[in-house]
């Protein structure tokens, strides 16, 4: 056996990781090719994927975090230099579609390397597509209101309700288990967080369609981001 | 609802009786899941759970060229498995209930 093979997938990790993990790590990879050597080649691609992944996570976040102030920014400099629909048009996508849209995938991948224990697919991706279609419907309504022939069917409606109650869905199912586990009875929990879930979603749409909302949004993902990648580097995960 | 993975918590259960290595804990999911996980897998989740406060690094060593780490259960970490363990039970207590329940219903129509 060749006792350098082990070795060889740890190189991707991150240089602070390898620091802290890579000699136990490596002993257990050894340890598992000697036990299993059939196995051994889908270890070592595993052992690589992980490794790559947390090469790349905190550099994605920060640069979609980063993009998303880019487009902020962009959005205010398009704003104050032109003028006119199509301008008009760059400035919402920019402002109320890509920036959102951005800023909460950074937050998803922060989340992810964050020292929670659990990941909550459901609750984040609900977010995120809630998010996304609030922009998405902003953006339709900026098309719609200055045209002068309206469409049979004005999408803007059912688009904001379904933007509205995917996010009190996303809403409700972050606070569930919460309450759940304050003691409150499963029924109890549910209703409770679904009428919080329609009490914040609305608040939650409006503040996505306000101006200040895509800039505050794009700073609270830095934020966040930098403090993750800190807390991250002091407990070792990096 | 689940505060840990389901490997998380066969880890923290393995740790109770006394500090183990980390091909020891892949090997000890195996025969409690009857499933083998990746050991990167493993290690991955061991680091979430070092930086939860749940395990502790409890000392390496050198066997036969290859490097053995020790973990070991925290204060924390034995609360915290408490805690999901009586939450696994009421859940299965539940699940038995409605199951009974159910079979003496489809037992009454039939």
């Amino acid at each position: 056996m060749n006792d350098d093979r082990p070795s060889r997938p740890l190189k991707i990790y991150p240089r602070g990781w390898r620091i802290a993990h890579e000699a136990p790590l490596e002993g257990m990879l050894a340890e598992a090719a000697l036990d299993h050597p059939e196995a051994s080649a889908r270890e070592h691609a595993a052992a690589s994927a992980r490794g790559t992944w947390l090469r790349l996570r905190w550099p994605l976040a920060f640069t979609l975090a980063i993009g998303s102030a880019l487009f902020t920014f962009g959005a205010i400099v398009l704003l104050a230099t032109s003028s006119g629909d199509e301008a008009g048009v760059y400035v919402q996508s920019a402002l109320f579609l890509a920036t959102p849209l951005l800023a909460v995938l950074s937050l998803g991948i922060t989340y992810g390397a964050s020292i929670a224990l659990t990941y909550r697919w459901l609750p984040a991706t609900l977010i995120a597509a809630g998010v996304t279609l609030a922009g998405a419907t902003h953006v339709v309504w900026y098309r719609l209101v200055d045209t002068p022939v309206q469409p049979a069917f004005n999408p803007w409606l059912p688009l904001v309700a379904s933007a509205i109650t995917i996010l009190a869905i996303g809403v409700a199912v972050i606070l569930t288990p919460t309450f759940t586990r304050s003691g409150m009875p499963r029924a109890a929990s549910v209703t409770l967080a679904l009428l919080t879930g329609a009490f914040t979603a609305p608040m939650l749409t409006v503040f996505l369609f306000l101006p200040f909302g895509a800039p505050l949004l794009a700073l609270f993902a830095i934020t966040s981001v930098v403090i993750g990648h800190r807390q991250s580097r002091r407990h070792l995960t990096f | 609802m689940p505060t840990m993975t389901t490997l998380q918590f066969t880890l923290l259960s393995a740790l109770v009786a006394a500090p183990r290595h980390g091909y020891a804990l892949v090997a000890e999911v195996e025969a409690e899941t009857g499933k083998r996980p990746g050991v990167a897998t493993v290690y991955a989740a061991i680091v979430k759970l070092q930086a939860a406060g749940y395990v502790v690094a409890a000392g390496d060593e050198i066997v036969d060229g290859r490097s053995r780490r020790y973990f070991a259960l925290t204060t924390a970490g034995t609360t915290a498995l408490s805690v999901e363990a009586e939450e696994i039970y009421q859940r299965a207590g539940r699940a038995r209930r409605r199951i009974r329940a159910a079979s003496s219903t489809t037992e009454a129509l039939a």
